[in-house]
């Protein structure tokens, strides 16, 4: 099967490119190479295990996986320029083809990741430094371009209609990718934010103080820092100087529950394997019912494994687990 | 505040997790036709697209399909997995496999809800597609519940579980009830586990659990109650 749907839709490429344009005709021919394929008609497509999405840093570049073809190239890669005369982006018909991100795409991949990641961790993880700067700036050019060909095509006045609705669609698409982008974005810093309100207490007591520290970017820092000032200002002005002085204090460790808490590393997380740790085998550290006890948890890449964030951190931070939905 | 409730408040509960979760699929790759011809590339942050070619198909990332396909300037070519054979035999897989899910795309269900509400006149046997939908996502719902049902328990608290095999929509939809389980189950299991030490001495902790074919289980009787908007119906 592996072998087998390289091939044939290699086939229907060349009988697209022999000036078979027409699309059902190209769609007969699929399903006529499926049919050639075996017995079982509608076999092609197979799924090998998890097939990756196009989030999934750690598809294999050739070979086994199924979508792609002989070069071990996925559908966007440049290796058949030269043998399609139109455009490289259809130099194979594959419907689900990996998502073969080059460096903007990857880009893309990455802001995804941290934003899952983030959204799900019981705790702040780091804030992604390179990721959202590189974002930040490809949105300002793109922007930025907009921005100028808008204003060129105002002075340019007369020019033929057809390049002018050319013109408008290439911004219409341009300025929809902007806006979805920088939703994601937007999601990311909002989630962080989020977090940062809710555990404000904590990352400015103490414990958190490493979390602050290394987590933390600037202007976050600067926000945790202030919000909670504003907060205590308000709970003071509010009701906590009409209390007894005893009662006042919001950092009170001796009540049976504790005004700050700690993230809750404990809480169990969905997540994907990128990356199986070495061996494939990760010792846990169970420590159900208060002992420590080791254990082996076998895992292979594409597989989604739920436990405990505890466990999972380490290999988050070290971007081999993905978490997920 | 405890981890589910925190949960909610981070992520602004199941309607904007669904919706995240078809913005995240938009990114994946179709093949469309387009009906215009246009010499110049469109730059693109993921990707330079173009030239397009009337009658050409090309692969273009699923929201760049769809904002041609508003301006009704091309046809989408709905995926494999969208034709009927495939689905038929996918059902038929699925309904003889009483434990085990079938593997199918990951994204699917957001896709096809995506598809056959923007583009259904793309879509052919569009009726049959939606049923067969319909029924593929119910009987592996059933079956889910079932071997959740079947697999967590009391016993397994504090364990680790595998949900290979399913799709992210369908991870997104059990994950509040699966999470907010097993996040009580360890609790009370640490607190139970305690105290029978002092009583008694060490109690038998529970292990990681085999592998299991499907995903395991919720105690929970029910996938919860879609609150808020929930996937596009297949049925409208």
């Amino acid at each position: 099967m592996d072998e087998g749907s390289g091939a044939p839709r290699r086939s229907v490429l060349d009988d697209l490119l022999s000036g078979d344009q027409d699309f059902a005709r190209v769609r007969q021919a699929e399903q006529r190479n499926r049919r050639r394929q075996g017995q079982n008609e509608i076999d092609v497509p197979q799924f090998h295990g998890r097939p990756g999405d196009f989030l999934d840093a750690t598809r294999p570049n050739s070979g086994t996986y199924p979508y792609t073809n002989d070069n071990g190239h996925g559908v966007r890669a440049g290796a058949d320029e030269k043998d399609a005369p139109y455009s490289s982006n259809y130099s194979l018909l594959t419907q689900d083809a990996v998502f073969q991100p080059d460096e903007a795409c990857e880009d893309i991949a990455s802001l995804y990741r941290a934003l899952w990641n983030e959204q799900y961790a019981p705790e702040l993880l780091p804030f992604a430094t390179d990721v959202t700067h590189d974002m930040h700036e490809l949105l300002e050019y793109q922007e930025q371009l907009l921005d100028d060909e808008l204003h060129e095509t105002d002075g340019a006045g007369q020019r033929d209609a057809e390049a002018v609705s050319f013109a408008q669609l290439s911004r219409l698409l341009r300025r929809t990718e902007l806006e979805r982008l920088r939703y994601v974005l937007r999601a990311y810093h909002r989630v962080r934010l989020r977090k940062i309100e809710r555990t404000a207490p904590f990352l400015l007591s103490s414990a958190g103080a490493h979390t602050l520290a290394t987590r933390l970017s600037e202007p976050e820092r600067d926000f945790a820092t202030s919000y909670l000032t504003l907060l205590e200002q308000h709970l003071t002005s509010s009701f906590l100087q009409l209390l007894p002085e005893r009662l006042r204090a919001l950092d009170d460790k001796d009540d049976t529950v504790a005004m700050i808490a700690p993230p809750h590393i404990d809480a169990y997380v969905f997540c994907r394997v990128l990356e199986p740790p070495p061996g494939g085998v990760l010792r846990l550290n169970n420590d159900a019912g208060g002992r420590e006890e080791i254990q082996e948890l076998r895992m292979s890449t594409n597989e989604i494994i739920c436990m405990r964030y505890r466990s999972a951190a380490p290999l988050v931070l070290a971007k081999q687990l993905q978490l997920i939905f | 505040m405890d981890a589910s409730e925190e949960n909610e408040v981070l992520l602004g509960g199941p309607a904007v997790r669904y919706l995240e979760l078809e913005h995240v699929a938009m990114e994946q790759l179709v093949v469309m036709v387009p009906n215009f011809s246009m010499a110049e590339q469109v730059h693109l942050i993921c990707g330079d697209y173009g030239p397009f070619e009337a009658g050409i198909p090309m692969q273009v990332p699923l929201w760049l399909a769809l904002s041609l396909k508003k301006l009704k300037k091309c046809r989408i070519a709905p995926p494999f997995w969208m034709e009927v054979p495939w689905l038929a035999r996918k059902l038929e897989e699925e309904q003889r496999e009483k434990n085990l899910l079938q593997t199918m795309p990951p994204a699917f269900l957001e896709l096809s809800s995506v598809l056959l509400h923007c583009a259904p006149d793309d879509i052919p046997h569009l009726r049959r597609v939606r049923f067969l939908l319909e029924d593929i996502t119910n009987v592996r719902a059933n079956k889910l519940r079932a071997t959740m049902r079947r697999n967590i328990t009391a016993d397994t608290a504090g364990a680790v579980f595998k949900f290979n095999d399913l799709s992210r929509m369908e991870i997104a939809r059990i994950q509040p009830s699966v999470l907010e389980i097993l996040n009580s189950l360890h609790a009370l299991s640490s607190g139970v586990a305690v105290s029978r030490e002092q009583n008694t001495g060490p109690s038998s902790s529970p292990g990681v659990t085999a592998p299991a074919p499907v995903g395991p289980a919720a105690a929970s009787t029910d996938f919860p109650a879609p609150r808020g908007r929930d996937l596009r119906r297949f049925r409208s």
